[in-house]
């Protein structure tokens, strides 16, 4: 794995608390995440403009917001955050269809499994930082290849 | 005195003489009519035996024997034979009427000497015959005036006399008897002729009548008389029919029974519909009998019309033929209509069933979900927290610490049950999930064995302890077919043999291949089924639960569903020893359905 230069960010949203409550527990004890846990898709947003994530896990059935619709606004805000939906068995084929337009990353089925879902989020945060060093190796390169350019148009200068 | 006795004797010797006389002439009279009569027994022979005596006797120019053919008092002078004699000639007699009209009003004998001024009779147009004088006397029979004797101008030219009158009375008395006995007996013969005649009109009608007529005694009750169509409907020979019993040949009760055919007696008619005659190498036919009591010649006799009505039967018959398969077609679209209807209200009952199952799963997922991943974290953590206690920096006296050993041990326990109960939460809703999988309702492959075995976790409460549940897989493949439909047929197969077996007991279930049919047999060691409920069980609405236990659907859900797959469902039974139900279905799973589009 790679490793981050940060303390990765999981936000957690679900209506439900008990689920907050399992969820963070398990990452507790398991990873040295930094876990955010909302029962508001609407509070949530709220931490996404302030900070940085990594990784968003939704359930997909809230009553103020579907996590479709959360886990795209916050594409919007945060387009390297790994998405993944937690869902109801019901749920799992009007998630399905999102997948394309939100971009998620991974479905995660109620009930779930721990390992499961840990090797989902340890592998979806690689991709994240990977897609971050990515960033960085492109700007860099950006960098240097502006510099140059700038190097290359004072040759020119000094020559003519 | 003497003297005046001895005339007196003389006289009445002379008398007595004269009397015995008449007497010996009476007598001799007597014996000649007597013997006239005995002679002949002809009516007309009588008479002129009759009027040649009282000629002779009265010595008179003509006699005359009238006798009344109809003797009613009212009318009198209606019918009258007229003999009137003549030498050797019976010559018209023409007063007649007005003679018998007399005698029949006053009873008595009528003597006239002088006709011609005599008005008593009034005015006669006499005729050939010259009258001077006449002397009549009534015929008595029984009482009764049947006629008169006549006599005719005395042959002396004197008149008649009253001793005329007392021989032609003693004359007239002893024939009248003789000639009203023959007077019976030629009218007896006469009608004897009429019925005679009237016998064979009869008969010619009979035999021209298109209907077949048979003639039976009433008394006998056998056949007398039969027309040729009545031998050709009968098929019975003329010559073997006369003597017959009518019953032999016209098997009815009614012609049986003596009882019933005598009653023929009081009602005269008798009319039975569709008997049926048989004959030999033929169709039978079917008749109308019309029996009727009627009189031929002095019998009672019962005549019997048969109307052939086979055509009309036949008609009837296939009218009542297309009836009845109108009736069974209605009765069929009737069945055919509750059957769906029947599966309809299943198919609806199931899916609001499965409808509530996904419910409830659904809404199991987060607590399930929750306490399976707590139960882990749990684990988890006390891994964790021996961890911490056996490393070096955890202080001695905490890590031997009693009590908190213990408090370990008993998380560990709860820990390890929590994860056991966890997954058969987790697997029973994966198995309602599975039953119902409303998302699945399109045709797909799926593993028999699969759905047998989630089927098997749904039906466990019915099983229990108390059924062992024996498997006997083959290797089969995957199957073409819609899951639900297929594990609900499983499903009732096992609900009904888990209640089969009253206490414990065992259920196998086998799968294998026959070729491109894969088979499922859930076989029980149960009461088994009657053999009269054998042909019912598919039936819907049958069942055997009791009224609230079973809908008496089951089974016929699970035998359309079966067949809708393209298979079947057959079952063998024996009371005390168990039932086999086996599902058949076709690898490639063509739905009859698909097939019909295709």
């Amino acid at each position: 794995m790679t490793a981050p230069d940060r303390t990765p960010v999981l936000l957690i949203v679900d209506d439900e608390e008990m689920v907050l409550t399992s969820l963070r527990s398990f990452l507790m004890l398991e990873t040295e995440y930094e876990v955010l846990t909302y029962s508001s898709a609407a509070e949530a947003l709220e931490a996404v403009k302030a900070r940085t994530i990594d990784l968003v896990v939704s359930d997909y059935l809230m009553p103020d917001m579907t996590g479709i619709d959360l886990l795209l606004e916050i594409k919007k805000l945060q387009p390297y955050a790994t998405r993944i939906l937690l869902t109801g068995y019901a749920d799992k084929e009007n998630a399905i269809k999102a997948i394309n337009e939100v971009g998620l990353y991974q479905y995660v089925e109620k009930p779930w499994d721990n390992n499961d879902l840990k090797l989902i989020i340890e592998n979806g945060l690689e991709r994240r930082f990977l897609m971050e060093k990515l960033e960085q190796k492109i700007t860099e390169v950006q960098q240097v290849q502006q510099n140059l350019q700038d190097i290359q148009a004072q040759i020119i200068k000094a020559f003519m | 005195m003497e003297a005046e006795e001895a005339p007196k004797t003389l006289i009445e010797l002379q008398e007595e003489n004269q009397r015995l006389r008449r007497a010996l002439e009476e007598l001799s009279i007597l014996n000649q009519i007597g013997s006239v009569i005995s002679s002949t027994m002809s009516l007309t022979g009588i008479v002129e035996s009759i009027v040649e005596v009282s000629v002779a006797q009265l010595n008179v120019e003509q006699g005359a024997v009238m006798l009344l053919q109809n003797m009613t008092e009212g009318d009198p002078f209606r019918t009258m034979a007229r003999k009137a004699y003549s030498g050797s000639d019976i010559v018209p007699f023409r007063f007649g009427q007005q003679l018998t009209g007399w005698m029949l009003k006053n009873q008595k004998p009528l003597l006239i000497n002088n006709f011609q001024e005599d008005d008593r009779l009034g005015a006669i147009a006499t005729g050939d015959l010259e009258i001077r004088s006449l002397l009549s006397v009534p015929l008595r029979a029984k009482g009764q005036m049947v006629g008169l004797l006549n006599v005719f101008n005395k042959q002396s030219g004197a008149g008649f006399t009253k001793d005329d009158q007392k021989l032609l009375s003693i004359i007239a008395s002893q024939s009248a008897q003789v000639v009203e006995n023959a007077r019976l007996y030629e009218e007896l013969q006469s009608k004897t002729a009429d019925l005679q005649q009237s016998e064979s009109k009869y008969r010619s009608l009979m035999q021209e009548a298109g209907e077949a007529i048979l003639l039976a005694d009433f008394t006998s009750r056998r056949i007398m008389e039969v027309n040729d169509e009545g031998v050709r409907v009968t098929g019975v020979p003329r010559d073997f029919i006369r003597g017959r019993a009518l019953s032999s040949v016209i098997p009815v009760d009614d012609f049986a029974d003596a009882e019933a055919f005598a009653s023929l007696a009081e009602v005269g008619r008798l009319q039975l519909s569709n008997v049926k005659l048989e004959r030999r190498n033929a169709e039978p036919n079917y008749y109308d009998v019309n029996a009727s009591l009627i009189h031929y010649g002095d019998h009672k006799a019962v005549q019997v019309i048969c109307h052939d009505v086979t055509e009309r039967e036949k008609l009837a018959s296939h009218l009542r033929h297309h009836a009845e398969e109108l009736e069974n077609e209605v009765h069929q679209r009737t069945r055919d209509l509750r059957d769906s209807q029947t599966r309809l209200v299943q198919q609806e009952k199931m899916a609001a069933l499965g409808r509530l199952v996904a419910g409830v799963a659904h809404e199991m997922n987060t607590p399930i979900g929750t306490i399976t991943s707590n139960a882990d974290t749990l684990a988890r953590s006390l891994v964790k927290l021996r961890g911490i206690l056996k490393s070096d920096s955890c202080p001695e006296g905490v890590r031997n610490d009693r009590l908190l050993n213990q408090v370990l041990t008993v998380l560990d326990d709860i820990s390890r049950i929590n994860g056991m109960a966890c997954e058969r939460i987790v697997a029973i809703v994966g198995s309602l999930r599975n039953f119902a999988r409303l998302d699945e309702a399109e045709l797909k492959t799926a593993d028999l064995h699969e759905g047998i075995e989630s089927t098997l976790t749904l039906v466990n409460h019915e099983l229990k302890n108390r059924v062992a549940v024996k498997k006997e897989y083959g290797d089969i493949p995957s199957i073409r077919c819609h899951p639900n439909q297929i594990n609900q047929v499983f499903m009732n197969l096992l609900v009904n043999a888990a209640q089969a077996v009253k206490d414990k007991g065992e259920i196998t279930i086998r799968t294998a291949r026959e070729g491109d049919i894969v088979s499922v047999q859930i076989s029980d060691n149960g009461v088994g089924i009657p053999p009269d409920n054998l042909q019912s069980i598919f039936d819907p609405g049958f069942t055997t639960k009791g009224v609230g236990v079973g809908t008496g659907l089951g089974l016929s859900i699970c035998f359309k569903i079966a067949q809708d797959h393209g298979g079947r469902i057959d079952v063998e039974s024996e009371l005390g020893k168990g039932s086999t139900f086996t599902v058949r279905l076709p690898v490639s799973g063509q739905p009859v359905v698909a097939q019909n589009q295709s």
